[in-house]
């Protein structure tokens, strides 16, 4: 065991794009395991395992207004996931920004309470939004404008969603290279966000 | 109540793989010493490493959550490592030494602590660890740099975003050297050099950057250490006068508790674990926690305040090359501590290699840009940003520090709570820092620039070396005053804590807590 460590530290060479450390959400299908990205999950619909159908179109639509692009790339899918890993597997970057586990109650209250404002101000849901009206509510988060907000503070939320947006938006290599930066990996990850050792599990 | 599995017997145990424990163990087994290593967190290989700011996230601490309060907190999810190689696996190796007026805060300006020991004392310990972990660098060129051996490797290149940046800092006065990096510029004992493409943050997996995966616990399973993950140390354990640790307890992945009986022990286990575990470790001889008569442990925590300076530029800057950590170095005024209103020294690292994501990255540095305007900023400043790092110097103050909280964690073990506050002089000293950082951007000619907020790099003290027993926790080898062979080992026992990143300095440290254990034990 001892040994085989060693030999590792020596045989890693220099931009091996290691295959075997390919990321990738997984999603049981029929008894058998599906390898996604948050992108292609999005795209085949495939069942959340913590948010809520109206959680998942609140979350969309505000980050779509937030990062334009990140319904698309995913940005339900990715959340859902990391909130139901263990916490200290979740990838998410709020790990960073003093929130403590379980995250999920942090997203829902706060997703809550965007519901609540669209449905204050505009009698609504996110999902039936105008782009002007989705703009204005992520304006006032940001601000912390909005009456009677009940959650983490409005501005935080929008920090932490617009990072988690920017993550599944320009944390990938795709979203690197098409804002023109080399991605240039050591061991390419693929897109994904899970370990081939959990997936092995 | 649990069953207790009592297992073997070593002559050292070592509580947590990272920078300072990895390379104690390395020592030892080479000494003949058998070794266990018991770390918190789960195992991490070279392959692991992948290049990704997203999963690098699971490198950092995903322990039991740490309360945080004060006007400074201490970020420690973001600042501790969880796994092999702890928090040098994700660290960004820029390896500097302190200055010989960071030693004598106490006694030269009235403020804080003295260490134990002086520059002179640790500058033999910093030329043989540079010689065995390679640092690439320009001694001559880096005028601020305390005596000693020259770096082993040339400096690494300075890319486009750095040469942007250094007109700036020309232009105004002030000096700049290359950052000395412990990342290979070159092959170094059978690791291969720097690809440059600044996924250091991620962990590096070419063993170019010298985190211990690659360093020292390669040395340390080859003589025989043994290492167990998953495994949270909840106390140490004692003999019947209570001067002699016999060994610790833990828990294991699944929640059983084991106990693993040694010679000497050794902490280092990063300042907030190191901490907590003394204080769960009351018994009738240590009321108050071991190691803990002076009712030191926990006391003057500290962390950089830290800020970046960012903008963009005409020119390409290519700023996703080069090493997180910077490219460039200024420390004009490090010198001079006392500044009147301000206090502390400080430095520059400048030209950090920048991903488009995370918490250091171009997205997140300007949050005030969302909706239809983001994605032109970020194809623009893909191509012209630039930013640079001020880090300054904390003062060690008693009441920030870690203590037990209430709440506990899933094996029943009180969180640890901490507190940290910068004072006025403090603040002061970032804020003159930061303005001149501005000044040095604009000229440099960036057409546009902002500051990030102060934030903490870093994580030192707690359990405080001194030369009295009363006002410290242990000698200046890391050994608890109270105990005849318990030693702390990492960035927990500096008294001060310079301005410089601290762990080449964790490195010296402890290659003299190991030699003197060696010598007496």
């Amino acid at each position: 065991m001892n040994s085989d460590k060693t030999t590792e530290a020596t045989d890693t060479t220099r931009r091996s794009f290691l295959k075997t450390s390919a990321m990738a959400m997984t999603y049981m299908v029929g008894g058998k395991a599906l390898l996604l990205t948050p992108a292609a999950a999005h795209a085949a619909q495939m069942p959340m395992k913590v948010l809520s159908a109206l959680e998942v179109t609140t979350l969309e639509t505000l980050c779509e207004a937030i990062v334009p692009g990140s319904r698309s790339a995913g940005i339900a899918a990715f959340v859902d996931y990391q909130l139901a890993e263990k916490p200290h597997n979740a990838l998410l970057m709020g790990r960073y920004l003093g929130l403590e586990p379980p995250f999920a109650p942090f997203y829902q209250q706060g997703l809550a309470a965007a519901h609540q404002a669209a449905l204050t101000q505009f009698d609504r849901p996110w999902s039936q939004l105008t782009e002007s009206q989705s703009k204005s509510l992520v304006d006032q988060m940001f601000t912390d404008a909005i009456a009677n907000w009940s959650a983490a503070p409005a501005s935080f939320l929008f920090f932490v969603w617009r990072a988690d947006a920017c993550d599944v938006v320009y944390g990938t290599r795709s979203g690197s290279d098409a804002i023109g930066m080399p991605y240039m990996a050591h061991i390419a990850p693929s897109d994904k966000w899970l370990s081939a050792k959990e997936l092995q599990k | 109540m649990q069953s207790i599995s009592l297992e073997d017997k070593f002559d050292v145990l070592i509580v947590g793989a990272g920078a300072a424990g990895s390379l104690i163990a390395a020592k030892a087994v080479q000494a003949g010493k058998t070794v266990v290593i018991l770390e918190a967190g789960p195992e991490r290989k070279l392959s692991d490493l992948e290049s990704s700011q997203i999963s690098a996230r699971k490198l950092k601490w995903g322990g039991a959550p740490v309360e945080e309060s004060g006007n400074h907190k201490i970020g420690n999810s973001f600042n501790s490592g969880y796994g092999t190689g702890g928090s040098a696996l994700h660290h960004y190796a820029v390896w500097l030494r302190l200055h010989e007026n960071d030693f004598n805060l106490a006694s030269e300006h009235g403020v804080g602590l003295d260490w134990p020991i002086n520059y002179k004392d640790l500058m033999p310990y910093y030329d043989r660890i540079q010689a065995e972990a390679g640092i690439s660098g320009d001694a001559e060129a880096e005028k601020w740099r305390p005596e000693g051996a020259p770096y082993p490797m040339p400096a690494l290149p300075v890319f486009a975003q750095g040469q942007a940046i250094k007109k700036g800092f020309n232009k105004l006065g002030m000096a700049v050297s290359p950052l000395p990096l412990a990342i290979n510029s070159q092959p170094y004992k059978g690791r291969s050099s720097c690809l440059y493409d600044g996924w250091c943050d991620a962990g590096c997996p070419i063993g170019a950057l010298a985190n211990p995966l690659v360093t020292y616990l390669p040395q340390a399973f080859a003589g025989g250490a043994s290492i167990r993950h998953d495994s949270t140390v909840s106390r140490v354990l004692h003999d019947a006068s209570g001067r002699k640790a016999t060994g610790v307890e833990y828990f294991d992945a699944e929640g059983a508790v084991h106990q693993v009986l040694a010679e000497q022990v050794v902490l280092s286990a990063f300042a907030v674990q190191n901490a907590r575990i003394l204080l769960n470790s009351k018994s009738a001889k240590h009321p108050a926690g071991m190691a803990n008569s002076s009712d030191k442990v926990g006391r003057y925590l500290m962390t950089h305040p830290a800020q970046l300076v960012l903008g963009l530029f005409d020119q390409q800057t290519d700023c996703h090359l080069g090493a997180t950590g910077g490219q460039l170095l200024c420390q004009d005024d490090y010198a001079n501590k006392d500044k009147g209103d301000a206090f502390g020294s400080y430095q520059w690292l400048i030209a950090n290699a920048t991903k488009p994501n995370d918490l250091l990255g171009i997205a997140t540095g300007r949050a005030d840009i969302y909706g239809a305007a983001l994605d032109p900023f970020m194809r623009r400043a893909a191509k012209h940003f630039g930013q640079m790092n001020f880090v300054g110097e904390d003062t060690p103050l008693a009441d920030n520090r870690i203590t037990l909280s209430e709440r506990k964690d899933q094996f029943g073990l009180p969180l640890a709570a901490t507190h940290h506050s910068i004072n006025e002089r403090t603040r002061a000293l970032v804020t003159e820092g930061v303005k001149k950082g501005v000044e040095v951007f604009k000229a440099a000619g960036a057409t546009e620039t902002w500051t990030g907020p102060t934030v903490a790099m870093h994580l030192m003290g707690g359990t405080v070396m001194g030369a009295d027993a009363k006002e410290s926790v242990c000698d200046q080898y890391g050994r608890c005053h109270d105990m005849d062979n318990l030693y702390i080992a990492g960035p927990g026992v500096f008294p001060s804590s310079g301005a410089v990143n601290p762990t080449f300095t964790v490195h010296a440290l402890a290659l003299r807590t190991v030699e003197k254990m060696l010598a007496t034990g």
